[in-house]
């Protein structure tokens, strides 16, 4: 009897730990999502309804239809199934959106499982242009420009925007990634400074190099222990370069826009920005301030969260970051320190030709794309091209006319509840991954505080014109994965090196001749063909 | 060796009981019945190694083909050893194979001696609740992320308000940009590793020297011998093996440098010394999405791991009789 027992104990740790195992397998296999379960009942049953007519009244299908969906989830945000913007959609279109969420940090590494999972849904929201360079040559996603005529919401705005969407257009020819519009305003970056400190010490805005030099050392006589300018470092990705240099007439590498070489609009040249004199003679300013001990020291490696705290101590007082930061800083600190305001400086006159300039920085490449194997794809290009309508654009923004916001007699709209931009994603889902292609950008500025929209209208006077975004074939793609990534390690490692002094102004010509070497003129070529098809993509 | 035998003894005893008196062999699925416990038991780790070790396998034949998730293994090209071609005429590949070499010989140099000191220490202290704290607290730093572990060092190596460069000040000296500057790198990762491995590293080595027969040491204390003198001839031939051993196992793993830790604390201006394999892997593979050429790099490291693990094995069986296989 009493070994009967023991044998029945074991046996059950055993059949306990099986299923342990089983289970993990299962739910690893089980993660990819599966297709709409009534894709197939709704196709038939919304059949006679002309999903190509735009609705002016009523909603896009007369029948439910149930679309899958693919999409990152923001931390500060994330997906909530009982989102009003869920609401909202259904209401006006007659969709049941099938959400699969994922949080921003593992979205990408889901999206290659999907991918060769092979059973994609009907839609990815999709947070970089990378998964469509990989995946729409092997025939992923589908090519909207072949349905073109059956969304006329989508055909209106495309032909108003064209300029706009040829950034997103991939190497064939074909617009694989739906262009979102309205939410890159929330990428803009400017130089941002201590307001309090400036008028407590009488200091005026610098206009050009020389006066924000003088600025700096001002700042370091008052405060000897400070840094007075710091940058964080973006996960040593050199990012701070992109927004630098353009003010000094050199564009840096931007690998996000596909993009090694600078664009000349005038003389139509391809020019590699960090070999020129031009940013060598930025290196030699920064490098002056980092010796100087203007320039945090750490700037190459600082992370986000010490750099926050860098400012919030007030041991900088001058950065360049978003300007959202602006309200994130004030917002922050004003318990403790009721005087402490962040506010916007009007870019300095690094180089006298460019001017009071700055990067182009509201840009961003995201969007949705249609999975070609979507079992009704009428229908998912009928609601995407209600995404596109003005009645989309005022929904998913403000929500049912008078909701959520109320509306002056001149128009201006601001929000009942929502003090911050966060608080409205958090409560209504707006503006987050996967619910905008046309986003009215007053929805988020309404959340800001007056310094920081006045901070963001006035930014857009001091934009210099955006560089083309490219997109390269196999053949060019090449190139750029060997030669290209053997460039960026190089010049990310050497103006590194230059920044710090750990390598003399000296050796610049033979630093250009090592760039040159690793292939710059193969890369250049592949820049012009690259372009050229943009060109005649526009006609 | 003594309980290689006395187990091959017990073994054969086993076999002469009733099987023997039979006359005749059980079939297969007779044994397999006669030990299906046994065997039950042991089928989760089967399941495991198949699944997790085995399959995976297979997938380093996409090295030799332009993978493409989404057409899949059979639709992609094969291109030979186009991968491995790239890899090599890369201008970096050198320093990135010699960088992890380094990290990996300088890790193994430091953190491997350490543990086996501390144990021996620990094994000299005679009061029990004094040892358990030390070695409680030994343990703890293995616990902690790699994430966790270079936010510390982030922050006490920060040149503005960080704990060492504030000691460095008030001892009269100049800010070091310690994770600017390539020179300091290797020594900031060793020096980490080792706090994070040291009391984790001495469980082994205490429990080889908690088995020494406690014979020895009252005899060579009859016979007069210190307690250095104990610890030279008695403990440290005594747990000769498990050393040869867990060092076989260290030097397999050599080129195998953590990489989130590098990940976490290198920045472009120090590739000099810190861009290792894995680095370089999830930078030109991963996140270019370049499938292919990373499982190439990934089967190179793997070979070179199983030279050296060959080697040392080869080694260690020559010089002292101890070996895995």
């Amino acid at each position: 009897m009493k070994k009967r027992f023991h044998t029945m104990i074991s046996l059950l740790c055993m059949a306990a730990l099986l299923a342990g195992m089983l289970a993990g397998c299962s739910s690893a296999s089980s993660s990819t999502p599966a297709p709409a379960p009534s894709a197939a009942a709704s196709t038939s049953a919304s059949g006679g309804s002309d999903a190509s007519e735009p609705a002016a009244s009523g909603p896009v299908f007369e029948n439910p239809v149930t679309i899958s969906m693919l999409a990152a989830s923001h931390a500060s945000w994330p997906f909530q199934d009982d989102w009003y913007v869920l609401d909202v959609i259904k209401d006006y279109t007659n969709v049941d959106l099938e959400v699969t969420t994922v949080d921003t940090s593992g979205f990408n590494e889901k999206v290659n499982l999907t991918m060769s999972g092979g059973d994609l849904p009907d839609l990815i929201f999709l947070t970089s242009n990378a998964v469509v360079r990989q995946y729409a040559p092997q025939g992923a996603f589908v090519n909207v420009l072949d349905y073109i005529d059956q969304m006329p919401h989508f055909k209106a705005w495309f032909e108003k925007n064209q300029q706009y969407a040829l950034n997103y257009m991939s190497a064939d020819g074909g617009l694989y990634l739906l262009p979102q519009q309205g939410v890159e305003e929330t990428e803009r970056r400017g130089w941002l400074y201590r307001k309090d400190i400036f008028e407590d010490l009488d200091i005026e805005m610098p206009a050009d190099k020389d006066e924000f030099y003088n600025v700096l050392v001002e700042l370091k006589k008052a405060y000897p222990d400070s840094y007075p300018l710091a940058f964080r470092s973006f996960s040593g990705t050199m990012a701070q370069m992109i927004m630098l240099s353009p003010s000094w007439g050199a564009y840096y590498i931007d690998e996000g826009d596909c993009r090694f070489f600078g664009y000349d609009y005038d003389t139509g040249e391809w020019t590699f920005g960090p070999t020129t004199p031009e940013f060598k003679e930025m290196l030699e300013f920064y490098n002056k301030l980092y010796e100087e001990e203007l320039l945090l020291p750490n700037f190459l490696t600082i992370d986000t969260k010490g750099w926050q705290d860098v400012m919030a101590n007030s041991d900088s007082f001058v950065t360049l970051d978003y300007l959202s930061r602006i309200d994130f800083f004030n917002n922050a600190m004003r318990d403790s320190e009721p005087g402490f305001t962040m506010a916007y400086m009007v870019p300095p006159a690094f180089n006298a030709d460019v001017g009071n300039r700055f990067a182009y920085s509201a840009k961003v490449m995201i969007g949705m794309v249609v999975s070609s194997q979507s079992k009704h794809l009428d229908e998912v290009l009928a609601y995407v091209d209600w995404m596109y309508s003005d009645e989309a654009y005022d929904v998913l923004t403000w929500g049912r006319p008078g909701e959520l916001y109320d509306e002056a007699a001149d128009g201006t709209r601001t929000w009942k509840e929502f003090a911050t931009a966060a608080e409205m994603k958090q409560a209504t889902g707006f503006e987050t991954f996967g619910f905008y292609e046309r986003y009215d950008f007053n929805g988020e500025l309404a959340t800001f505080s007056p310094e920081c929209r006045e901070a963001t209208e006035t930014a857009r006077k001091y934009d210099l014109p955006q560089l083309p975004i490219l997109a390269f074939n196999d053949a060019e793609q090449e190139i750029v994965s060997t030669v290209g990534n053997n460039i960026v390690t190089f010049v990310n490692e050497q103006v590194s090196k230059f920044l710090i002094g750990e390598r003399s102004f000296d050796e610049w010509d033979a630093y250009v001749a090592e760039v040159e070497a690793l292939g710059l003129d193969q890369l250049k070529t592949v820049h012009e063909s690259s372009y050229a098809r943009v060109v005649a993509a526009q006609g | 060796m003594a309980f290689r035998s006395a187990f091959a003894r017990a073994g054969a005893k086993k076999q002469v009981s009733p099987i023997a008196n039979r006359g005749r062999k059980k079939s297969f699925f007779q044994r397999v019945y006669r030990d299906r416990y046994l065997l039950l038991l042991f089928l989760p780790c089967l399941i495991y190694y198949i699944l997790f070790k085995y399959v995976p396998m297979w997938g380093v034949l996409i090295s030799f083909k332009d993978f493409k998730p989404f057409i899949g293994f059979a639709g992609s090209n094969w291109v030979g050893f186009k991968h491995y071609i790239n890899f090599f005429s890369n201008p970096d590949a050198w320093r990135i194979i010699r960088n992890t070499l380094l990290l990996g010989v300088y890790s193994l140099l430091w953190c491997f001696p350490f543990p086996i000191i501390f144990a021996l220490a620990l094994n000299e202290i005679s009061r029990a609740k004094f040892k358990k704290f030390v070695q409680t607290v030994s343990y703890m730093p293995h616990f902690l992320s790699a994430v966790v572990v270079c936010g510390m060092l982030n922050s006490f190596l920060s040149p503005i308000r960080g704990i060492v460069n504030t000691l460095i000040k008030m001892c009269g000296g100049q800010a070091i940009n310690f994770l600017s500057i390539s020179g300091w790198f290797r020594t900031i990762y060793v020096a980490s590793e080792v706090w994070q491995t040291l009391g984790w590293g001495a469980i082994v080595y205490l429990a080889a020297i908690s088995n020494v027969d406690p014979q020895y040491y009252e005899a060579a204390r009859l016979d007069g011998a210190s307690r250095l003198r104990q610890v030279w001839s008695i403990t440290l031939p005594c747990i000769a093996p498990t050393v040869a051993t867990m060092l076989i196992l260290r030097v397999g793993s050599v080129l195998e440098v953590g990489l989130e830790k590098v990940m976490l604390l290198y920045s472009p201006a120090i590739y000099e010394t810190s861009d290792v394999i894995a680095t370089y892997v999830y930078r030109q593979g991963l996140m270019s999405g370049n499938m292919s050429y990373a499982s190439a790099i990934g089967l190179f490291s793997s070979v070179v791991n199983l030279v050296l693990l060959v080697a040392a094995n080869y080694a260690s069986k020559k010089f002292s009789d101890t070996g895995l296989f």
